[in-house]
């Protein structure tokens, strides 16, 4: 007899016991769950967007499929839905499948009727720029919303916006279709020494201005999933100091269209689209000192398979009359041509707008290439472009984080621009 | 004299109501019979597999159901006994009928059953042993059913802003369902041996 041979069968009586000693008296739920022995057939996620979770949460989700149903993964998984999705409650339902012995997973998110929730978002760095902020709380009630936001971005306009935002939204007005809002700002600008400069230069540019107040009511429908109609009023009133104190009122209709949707097609390719128009217009019908209307065009396109994705972003805008500076468009932050400054495309910004941005990812890395100009009607474009490679991902509550090192396309001064943060 | 009789279908009908009302309040009825040296229960119209725990059942989840039997003298004098028992329910999605898994060494299992088939078997599994009483005593058998409460394992966020936030903002959450019943006042002399039929 071989020495193993006789070792087996001197310790296999022992095995035995202590292996049942690290057994539990009983089976846990997953392990007593009579439909373990079915296969997953799909997986779905119903109530939000598949954008707010995160693309690894978002993966563990789909290795699901294929596999017997496991209780304990589904649970675990609902988890940490639940610690992403602030203000909802998450919940799985199997359901038979449409093929004999398989199911389908159903992760459900229901968005809290009472929650109070705390914005972080925007908060970003660029080094061109210095930082961004937004921080505010939210509560939630039975079909009202209601936030209140402090807000210090130099990311969106020529001027550094800082002050208050709040907001009121009722989200169902007799039917989930139509919803109601209203949002008063508060915003003290800064502007800096380039856009001062510009302004100098510019005579037919209205001047800076030391507060803006918007009082924006609006009504909104949603006549399908993920698409949106708003129209409501702008009213802005402006303080100058130059070149005599006054208040001058930029009172404008507004209308907005957004439209959203995803595709899974065959071979695991998920198509992403999403579209939006804003039309604002200024005019004396509402005794309003500014005369102007402002269109702007976006469209995004994301396809992604398995760790890959390939992102288009395009925008196009124009204003016809003279819109005071906060209407017009600037190219030169974190989102738009990035690798530029602001001040060095346009320091006055500009009233006709096109960009594009092609970007790669695979898992967290990223790369990609901004092109775009700003230009005033008259005035010749010049396409500018941008390249840059990082990192970005969606792990946290709050939106995706993203760390960007990016350089303009020049023949001199050519130094990156560094950006972090977060936004959603 | 014609209100006599009204005043009189009035008291019929509170004695009626009021009866009603204190025998819903008391709990659901348990028969006891003798089985050697065990108890066996039953109770026809008691039903835990409903509301929400039937609810998670149907969505796939497997539920645990706890039960505490208590074996009480009537005037003191005697040792309460406490038997405790843990079955885990799933439905199949497919078959539409019951499996359960009552824990313990070796663990028992049973499937392919109704709902109340699924429920008679959970009462029948119980078998708690005899009480310790002389058999002339009175004693109360009660039982107690509850749906394990679903844990909710740490984050691992932290004591963040975000965090308390959320966790103050949460609806409190509903006590877990739980249903009781007891037997009428027994006497060991009263009960008859069900295995020497």
């Amino acid at each position: 007899m071989k020495p193993t041979s006789l070792l087996l069968i001197v310790f296999l009586p022992l095995a035995v016991p202590v292996a049942a000693l690290g057994q539990q008296p009983g089976a846990s739920g997953a392990e007593a769950n009579v439909n373990s022995r079915y296969v997953v057939e799909k997986v779905s996620l119903e109530g939000i967007d598949d954008a707010a979770v995160g693309k690894s949460l978002r993966a563990d989700m789909d290795k699901l499929v294929g596999q017997k149903y496991d209780q304990d993964a589904v649970n675990a998984l609902v988890e940490r839905l639940r610690k992403e999705l602030r203000g909802f409650s998450v919940d799985a339902r199997v359901r038979r499948g449409d093929t004999q012995d398989h199911v389908s997973v159903v992760f459900k998110a229901e968005r809290n009727l009472n929650a109070l929730y705390m914005h972080a978002s925007p908060l970003v760095y660029h080094s061109q720029e210095a930082f961004s902020a937004t921080l505010g709380f939210a509560v939630e009630t039975h079909h009202n919303y209601a936030s209140v936001n402090w807000t210090t971005t130099a990311d969106e306009l020529v001027e550094r916006n800082e002050g208050w935002r709040l907001r009121y939204e009722h989200r169902r007005v007799g039917t989930s279709l139509v919803q109601v809002g209203v949002g008063y700002d508060w915003f003290h600008p800064a502007f800096l020494a380039p856009t001062r400069a510009a302004l100098a230069l510019s005579p037919d540019v209205p001047g800076v201005y030391r507060t803006r107040q918007d009082f924006a009511p609006s009504v909104s429908v949603l006549p399908l999933n993920g698409v949106k109609f708003t129209v409501g009023l702008s009213l802005q009133n402006l303080d100058l100091d130059v070149p005599t104190p006054r208040t001058e009122h930029a009172f404008a209709f507004t209308a907005d269209a957004q439209a959203q949707g995803k595709i899974v097609a065959a071979g695991g390719y998920r198509h992403a689209i999403s579209a939006a128009y804003s039309l604002r217009r200024a005019t004396p019908a509402l005794e309003s000192d500014f005369v102007y209307t402002r269109h702007l065009f976006a469209g995004d396109y994301t396809l992604t398979k398995h760790r890959h994705a390939f992102l288009f972003r395009g925008r196009l805008g124009t204003i016809d009359g003279a819109a005071p500076l906060f209407e017009r468009y600037s190219l030169g932050n974190s989102y738009l041509l990035r690798g530029w400054n602001k001040f060095d495309v346009a320091p006055l910004g500009g009233s006709r707008l096109a960009h594009g941005s092609l970007e790669y990812r695979y898992r967290p890395f990223q790369i990609f290439w901004d092109f775009g100009s700003v230009w005033d009607a008259g005035q010749t474009a010049t396409v500018r472009h941008g390249i840059g490679i990082g990192l970005a991902g969606r792990a946290t509550s709050v939106g995706g984080w993203f760390f960007s090192l990016a350089f303009p396309v020049r023949m001199n001064d050519v130094g990156p621009v560094v950006m972090f943060g977060i936004r959603r | 004299m014609e209100g006599q009789p009204r005043v009189a279908v009035r008291a019929a009908a509170w004695a009626v109501v009021v009866t009603a009302v204190a025998l819903s309040a008391q709990p659901g009825s348990l028969n006891v019979e003798r089985q050697g040296d065990h108890l066996r229960l039953s109770a026809p119209s008691f039903h835990f597999l409903e509301g929400r725990p039937l609810e998670r059942l149907h969505n796939g989840a497997a539920v645990p159901y706890l039960f505490t039997v208590t074996i009480e003298p009537v005037q003191g004098g005697g040792r309460t006994t406490h038997l405790q028992r843990r079955f885990v329910v799933s439905y199949d999605l497919w078959e539409e009928k019951f499996a359960i898994v009552q824990e313990g060494r070796p663990p028992r299992s049973v499937s392919h059953l109704s709902a109340a088939a699924a429920e008679a078997w959970c009462l029948d599994s119980l078998l708690p042993g005899l009480p310790s009483l002389p058999a002339e005593k009175s004693f109360v058998v009660k039982l107690a059913c509850s749906v394990a409460a679903d844990e909710e394992p740490p984050t691992g966020d932290g004591l963040t802003l975000s965090t308390l936030i959320e966790f103050f903002s949460r609806k409190g959450a509903a006590p877990p369902p739980r249903w009781e019943l007891a037997s009428a006042p027994l006497r060991l002399a009263d009960l008859k041996d069900r295995s020497r039929r």
